[in-house]
């Protein structure tokens, strides 16, 4: 029984390996609900990837859903004691799967810090995200973004309200043609659109970026953006980290700094996560929260052939 | 070295030689022979041929880096990958069409024939008009001829082909052209050198 260790496979152990780090800055696993009611998530759809959810009716006659997401669940029952609450679970959801044609039961670890959230906080969450992908032993980058850049930018040159949602479309794929004809159908000026595309279509590696990024700032909101964006990766080794204002979080729940994971060899994300105080907000809980998922099945899937 | 998917037919030819002319490919892509693949050591590119509407799916799932595609397949499909340049090539319009005396009194659910099923439901939605969507696989003109439609959702390109069957352009939905995409992840390892790339496309297409 000496070498118990050996019978775990690589997965389980870059598993275990994760555990290990988030127990070491004092976060506990906590255990969600297998099921919510469905109206639960539909008062939140926004928040999902996906509108499309496993319903079913239980044996009392409601209609319930089977979970597509964690975050939800852990906010609505851990959201209002009034302290500081460090969790992270292992779950499978229920979510359409890649191929769109079918549902999928996604494995996923992840971790919320929910509360009273300050600036330490969030500079720990975000260390754990980059420890996590540096865990898996492969080429990584995270990329990180703030809503409060892309947000304070449309506020700054005045763009009405109801093009902000293509123009967003366009800024997540980094698409410049679609961004400069939504910008002109919006009524933008030339002058307005080119530092439109100029800024919101800025990205690359964090040391080259982040003064052009403060450089571009309009307002005050922008400014407060950027700032965060530096003191949240302050002390991180900055070759591996992006500033990316692509990454897209629906302002309904995202507050603050969002961020993403990636494995070379992989073809899509491998985590994602952010600042989500509004979600608390909305369900009228106090405090703050950040936090991120692990998408273990993306992780551990095949591989590309390079 | 980052891999290509480029679509078979004109639209390859075409952008393969954007590619040569960038500095980035030589020869005729058209006699490869029995290779399936073909590298360009120098550029650090590798090019295959693939169905037009299987490049965004190459794309997405890292099968391949970066692509050419329509934007009607882009938005057709909405794969999730960075759409970075338009080649202004390969131009034509997504259209609503329909017998030239054609009008929509909305006084029952419009039926509409066309391949994509997205970009019609799409449009319909914005208008707040129902619609009865009817998914065909080719020669779409035939369905208002017919009877089986009252219009067509399609590509439009000179309009020759529904001129000769007494249908006209009632609404433009969007312009068409071919785009560049990129996977999402390699975007993050290689952004310096894909946008190089795109920077020397730009300059041939200019």
């Amino acid at each position: 029984m000496e070498n118990l260790l050996d019978i775990l496979s690589p997965q389980e152990r870059t598993v275990l390996s994760f555990r290990a780090l988030f127990e070491s800055k004092g976060y506990r696993r906590i255990k969600a609900n297998r099921f919510e009611e469905y109206r639960f998530y539909l008062e939140n759809i926004n928040f999902l990837r996906s509108e499309q959810l496993i319903t079913f009716s239980d044996l009392d006659g409601r209609l319930r859903a089977l979970k597509p997401d964690v975050t939800l669940s852990i906010v609505k029952h851990y959201g209002s004691n009034g302290g500081l609450n460090k969790l992270y679970y292992i779950e499978n959801v229920y979510r359409p799967g890649p191929t769109g044609r079918s549902f999928a039961e996604i494995s996923q670890m992840g971790l919320e810090c929910i509360g009273k959230v300050g600036k330490a906080e969030v500079s720990e969450v975000l260390y754990l995200s980059y420890e996590s992908l540096k865990l898996t032993g492969k080429p990584f980058r995270l990329s990180v973004s703030h809503v409060g850049f892309i947000a304070g930018l449309m506020k700054s040159l005045k763009v009405p309200t109801q093009y902000r949602g293509a123009l967003y479309e366009s800024i997540a794929s980094k698409n410049p043609l679609g961004l400069r004809m939504t910008a002109e159908a919006a009524g933008l000026s030339g002058e307005n659109i080119d530092f439109l595309q100029k800024a919101a279509l800025l990205s690359g590696g964090a040391d080259k970026v982040i003064d052009t990024a403060f450089k571009y700032c309009k307002n005050s909101e922008m400014h407060r953006a950027v700032g965060q964006i530096k003191d949240a990766i302050d002390g991180l080794d900055s070759s591996n980290i992006l500033i990316d204002f692509s990454i897209r979080g629906d302002e309904d729940y995202y507050s603050g700094l969002m961020f993403c994971g990636y494995i070379k060899g992989r073809s899509r994300v491998v985590l994602s996560g952010g600042q989500y105080d509004n979600m608390l907000k909305k369900m009228n809980k106090e405090g703050r929260a950040i936090g991120f998922a692990l998408y273990l099945s993306e992780l551990f899937g095949g591989e590309r052939h390079a | 070295m980052l891999s290509i998917a480029l679509p078979k037919g004109r639209l390859g030819d075409d952008v393969y030689d954007i590619m040569k002319n960038a500095g980035f490919a030589e020869g005729d892509i058209n006699n490869m022979g029995r290779k399936l693949v073909i590298e360009n050591k120098e550029a650090g590119l590798r090019y295959f041929l693939v169905k037009p509407s299987d490049v965004a799916i190459y794309v997405e799932h890292g099968a391949a880096d970066l692509g050419i595609v329509g934007k009607d397949i882009l938005e057709e499909d909405r794969a999730d990958v960075y759409e970075l340049l338009d080649l202004g090539i390969g131009k034509c319009r997504m259209c609503v069409a329909g017998p030239k005396d054609f009008v929509d009194d909305g006084s029952r659910t419009l039926r509409v024939a066309t391949k994509f099923v997205n970009i019609a439901e799409q449009y319909y939605e914005s208008l707040g008009r129902e619609v009865d969507i009817i998914k065909l696989g080719g020669s779409i003109e035939l369905a208002p001829l017919l009877g089986l439609s009252d219009v067509i959702v399609d590509i439009v390109e000179t309009g020759k082909t529904l001129k000769e069957n007494n249908l006209d352009v009632l609404a433009e939905i969007m312009p068409i052209s071919a785009r560049l995409i990129a996977n999402k992840v390699t975007y993050q390892f290689q952004s310096s050198n894909i946008d190089r790339i795109c920077e020397k496309m730009t300059e041939v297409i200019k």
